[in-house]
C-alpha cells in the first residue's frame, strides 16, 4: 500500500512548481488567453492537490488561515485601490479604473499604460483574491476524520 | 425552413434547451439537497452554453482562410494584417463572470449542506421537515 | 466632481468590507465602528447625488474611460438616485440597530465575518441602484444575494434550511434574468440599457424579444416573492437574525422591485407593453390575488415575524399592481412612492418585533400580552406603523393606496378600488390581534417599565415619526418629484 503512496507523492511533489508557474503565466495574460480568475484557479488547484495527496493537516500548514485572509483583503484592496487612485491622481478628471491616469503615464505613452501594465497589476490582485478564496474554501469543507467520529 | 435545417443546423440551441430543462427539473423536483444543487449546476451550465454558441461567428465567410469559423480572439499582428475573422470575445467574458458567480453559489450551497448534515443528520427534504417540526 | 460619487459609494463599501475582514484578526470590536462609519459616509454622498440629479439630470459615467456600448456605463437618473438613497437610509438605521442584537445572537468570533458580509450586501445593493448596464446589474445583484444567503444562515439551526431553499429559488430566478440578457444580446448585440432601448424600438414583433421579456419578468418576480413564487420568503424572514431581517425586508426587496421597474420601463418601453397588453392585464390580476392572498395568509399566522413576512408578500403585490397601469402617470408614481413607504413601515415593525424577542423572547402573538405597559414606547412605534399599514390618512400607507385608486379611476378599471378596500380591511384584522394583545390583555396593575436599549429604540421611534411626516411630504410637495420620475421613465399620463 505504501508503494502506491510513494509514487503519487513523488509525482505530485515534482509537478507542483510547474503547475504554479503555469498559473502565474495564465494570470498575466491580458492580451491573450487567460486572466486573473483563470490563473488564480490554477494556483488554488496546486494547493488543493497538495492537500489531497499529503493530508488535510499538512495542507493547512502550507496555507494557514491568516495568510488566506491577508491575501483576500490585499487582492481586493489592489483592485479598488488602483481604481480610486486613478480618480484621485487626476484630481477628479479621469474615471474609475481609467488606467492611463496613473503614475506610469509619466514614463510610458498613455495608450501603453492603459492597455497593458496596470491591467496586469489588477489581474494579479484578482488572482490573489480568487486563489486565497478557493484554498480557504477547500480546507473549510474538507471532512476530517477526528470530527464526529466519522471520516 | 425545412425540418432538417431546423434540427441539424441549430443543434446548439436544441442542446441548450434539453440541458436547461434537465437542470431545472433536477433543481425543483428532487427532494434530496445534493440532487438539487447538481440540477442547478447543470441549469447554469446550459445558459453558459447558449452564450458561447452565440459567439461563434464567421462560418461562411471566405476571409476565414481555411478555418471553419472565426479564430480565437487573441491580439496577433499577422491576423490583423491579413484580415482574419475573430470570434466575438464579449460572450466569453460574460461567461467567465458567470462561472465565477456559479462557483461561489456552489461553494455556499456545499457549506450549507455540510452544516445541515451536522445539525440534523440527514439530507432528504421530507425527513428534514419532520425533524424541524 | 459629483459624477464620481456613485462609483465612490460602491467602492467605499467594498473596501470597508475587506478592511473589516483584515482588522478582525487583531481586534473584533472595531468591526462595528468601521461599518457604521462607512454607511454614514455613503449616506451623505447619496444625499449629494440625489440633490445633483434632481437639478441637473442623469449622471452618465463611463467606467475606465471606455465609451459605451463596449464599456460599462453607470447611468444614475432620478429613480436610481432615489433608490440609492432609500437603500443607504435604511442600511444606516439597520446598522445602528444592529449593535445590540448582533452581540446577543451571533457568537463573538463570527462578528467580523458578519459585518464583512453586511458591507458586501450593502455594496451589491448600491451597485444595482446606480448601474446602467444589463450584465453589471446581474453581477451586483448576485453579490447582494449571496451575501444575503450567508447572512440569513448565520442564525443557526432552522435558518440553514431556510437559507438553502432561498439559495436554490433565488439562483433559478437570477439565472432566468441572465437568460433574458442572452436573448437580448443575441438580437441587439449590446448590453447597455439605453442602447438596447433604442435598438429594440425597431424589433417589437420579434419572438426572441417576447421570450426575453417573459424570462426577465419571471426571473425578477421569483426574486421579489410575488405569489405563487413566494415559498422561500416566510422561512427566510422568520429564522434569520434580527438585524438581517430589518435590512433584507426593506432594502433588498426594494432593489428587486427597482430592477423590475428599470427593465420593464427603461429597456422594454410602454409601447412594447401596449402591444403585449393582454398578458399585462393578467399581471394586474395576479398582483391583486397576491395582495389578498398574502393578507389572508398573514391572518392565519401565530408567530409575529412570520405574519410580518406574509404582510411583505402582500405588499409586493401593491408594487406590481401599481406598475401595471399603463396610460396614467399615477401608476408608476404609486410604485415609486411605495418603495419608500413600505420600507418605512416594515422597518419600524420588524425593529419592534425583533426588540420584543430580544427583551422577552416573545415570538408568538399570545406571548406579547401586557407588553404595551411594560415597553410603552416600542409598542407605540408598532401601533403607529400598524395604523400606517392599514392606510389611515395622512400616513404613508394611505398615500400609496390613494395613488393606486387615482390610477384606477383615470384608466377606468374600478375593480382595483375594491381590492384596495378589501386589503385595508384584512390588514386591520391581522394588526388588530397584535394591538389587542399588546394593550388590552395581560394582567392589569402596576408593571415596571423595561423598554428596549437606546440604540434599538431610537431608530424605531424616528422611523415611526417619519411614517407620518413622509406621508404629509408626499401629499404636499413630493408629487413634483414623483412626476419627474414618471417623465424620465416615459410613462405618459
Amino acid at each position: 500500500m505504501s508503494d502506491v503512496n510513494v509514487v503519487i507523492k513523488t509525482t505530485v511533489r515534482t509537478m507542483l512548481p510547474f503547475i504554479q508557474l503555469y498559473g502565474f503565466y495564465v494570470m498575466t495574460g491580458t492580451e491573450g488567453a487567460g486572466g486573473g480568475f483563470q490563473g488564480g484557479v490554477i494556483l488554488a488547484a496546486s494547493f488543493i492537490l497538495y492537500g489531497i495527496t499529503f493530508g488535510a493537516e499538512k495542507g493547512r500548514q502550507a496555507a494557514p488561515e491568516s495568510w488566506n485572509t491577508a491575501f483576500k483583503s490585499f487582492g481586493l484592496w489592489i483592485y479598488a485601490g488602483v481604481g480610486m487612485l486613478t480618480i484621485l491622481y487626476s484630481l477628479g478628471r479621469a474615471e474609475f479604473l481609467n488606467y492611463s491616469a496613473t503614475f506610469l503615464s509619466l514614463f510610458v505613452p498613455h495608450t501603453v499604460a492603459r492597455g497593458i501594465l496596470i491591467a496586469d497589476v489588477i489581474e494579479i490582485g484578482i488572482g490573489m483574491t480568487v486563489a486565497a478564496s478557493f484554498i480557504s474554501l477547500f480546507f473549510d469543507l474538507v471532512w476530517r476524520s477526528d470530527e464526529d467520529g466519522r471520516s | 425552413m425545412d425540418v432538417a435545417e431546423m434540427f441539424l443546423a441549430r443543434y446548439n440551441y436544441w442542446s441548450f434547451v434539453v440541458l436547461m430543462l434537465i437542470g431545472l427539473y433536477g433543481a425543483i423536483a428532487y427532494g434530496n439537497l445534493v440532487k438539487k444543487i447538481i440540477g442547478l449546476s447543470i441549469f447554469q451550465t446550459a445558459i453558459f452554453l447558449l452564450f458561447i454558441s452565440l459567439a461563434d461567428v464567421g462560418k461562411d465567410i471566405e476571409r476565414t482562410l481555411g478555418l471553419k469559423s472565426g479564430t480565437a480572439p487573441i491580439v496577433w499582428e499577422k491576423g490583423i494584417e491579413e484580415g482574419y475573422i475573430y470570434v466575438n470575445p464579449v460572450p466569453h467574458v460574460l461567461v467567465l463572470t458567470g462561472i465565477v458567480v456559479a462557483a461561489a453559489t456552489l461553494a455556499l450551497a456545499l457549506a450549507l449542506m455540510i452544516r445541515i448534515y451536522r445539525e440534523y443528520g440527514t439530507l432528504e427534504e421530507d425527513e428534514l421537515k419532520e425533524l424541524m417540526g | 466632481m459629483i459624477e464620481h460619487f456613485p462609483v465612490v459609494v460602491v467602492a467605499a463599501s467594498l473596501l470597508s468590507a475587506f478592511t473589516i475582514l483584515l482588522s478582525g484578526i487583531f481586534n473584533r470590536k472595531i468591526s462595528y465602528y468601521i461599518s457604521l462609519g462607512t454607511v454614514t459616509f455613503q449616506l451623505t454622498l447619496s444625499i449629494f447625488i440625489l440633490d445633483y440629479v434632481t437639478k441637473y439630470g442623469t449622471i452618465r459615467y463611463w467606467l475606465g474611460g471606455w465609451r459605451p456600448p463596449w464599456g460599462i456605463e453607470y447611468a444614475t437618473d432620478e429613480l436610481g438616485a432615489y433608490t440609492l438613497f432609500i437603500v443607504l437610509f435604511f442600511s444606516f438605521f439597520a446598522t445602528i440597530y444592529a449593535k445590540r442584537v448582533v452581540e446577543k445572537e451571533i457568537e463573538e468570533y463570527k462578528i467580523p465575518y458578519f459585518y464583512t458580509l453586511w458591507q458586501l450586501l450593502i455594496s451589491g445593493m448600491c451597485g444595482v441602484a446606480v448601474t446602467g448596464d444589463l450584465f453589471n446589474l446581474f453581477v451586483f445583484m448576485e453579490i447582494a444575494s449571496l451575501a444575503g444567503y450567508a447572512l440569513i444562515a448565520m442564525a443557526g439551526k432552522r435558518a440553514l434550511v431556510a437559507s438553502y431553499n432561498y439559495l436554490i429559488l433565488g439562483t433559478v430566478g437570477i439565472s432566468f434574468y441572465l437568460l433574458g440578457t442572452a436573448f437580448l444580446y443575441a438580437v441587439t448585440g449590446t448590453l447597455n440599457m439605453l442602447d438596447a432601448k433604442i435598438l429594440l424600438s425597431l424589433l417589437y414583433e420579434n419572438k426572441v424579444v417576447h421570450a426575453a421579456f417573459v424570462f426577465y419578468f419571471i426571473g425578477l418576480v421569483i426574486k421579489m416573492a410575488l405569489i405563487p413564487f413566494h415559498i422561500w420568503q416566510p422561512d427566510a424572514y422568520e429564522y434569520s437574525p434580527s438585524a438581517v431581517t430589518v435590512l433584507i425586508s426593506t432594502a433588498m426587496a426594494k432593489i428587486n422591485a427597482y430592477a423590475l421597474i428599470r427593465i420593464v420601463f427603461s429597456v422594454f418601453t410602454t409601447e412594447f407593453l401596449e402591444k403585449f397588453l393582454a398578458v399585462w392585464t393578467l399581471v394586474a390580476w395576479i398582483a391583486s390575488a397576491a395582495i389578498i392572498l398574502g393578507s389572508i395568509f398573514a391572518i392565519m399566522q401565530r408567530s409575529l415575524k412570520r405574519m410580518l413576512a406574509y404582510s411583505s408578500i402582500s405588499h409586493v403585490g401593491y408594487i406590481v399592481l401599481a406598475m401595471s397601469f399603463l396610460n396614467t402617470k399615477w401608476g408608476i408614481m404609486a410604485a415609486a412612492a411605495h418603495l419608500l413607504n413600505h420600507s418605512l413601515m416594515k422597518a419600524t415593525l420588524f425593529m419592534v418585533a425583533c426588540g420584543f424577542i430580544y427583551k422577552t423572547n416573545a415570538k408568538r402573538i399570545e406571548e406579547l400580552e401586557g407588553l404595551g405597559r411594560k415597553m410603552p414606547l416600542s409598542a407605540a412605534a408598532f401601533t403607529v406603523a400598524a395604523i400606517s399599514m392599514i392606510g389611515i390618512p395622512p400616513t404613508v400607507g394611505f398615500v400609496t393606496k390613494f395613488y393606486i385608486i387615482l390610477a384606477s379611476l383615470e384608466t377606468g378599471q374600478f375593480g382595483f378600488i375594491a381590492v384596495m378596500i378589501v386589503s385595508s380591511l384584512l390588514s386591520l384584522v391581522y394588526f388588530w390581534r397584535v394591538i389587542e394583545a399588546l394593550y388590552m390583555k395581560g394582567h392589569h396593575g402596576e408593571v415596571r417599565r423595561d423598554d428596549l436599549p437606546a440604540l434599538m429604540l431610537y431608530p424605531a421611534l424616528i422611523l415611526a415619526v417619519l411614517c407620518i411626516l413622509a406621508g404629509v411630504f408626499w401629499l404636499a410637495k413630493g408629487v413634483v418629484f414623483l412626476e419627474s420620475i414618471a417623465k424620465t421613465l416615459e410613462v405618459v399620463g
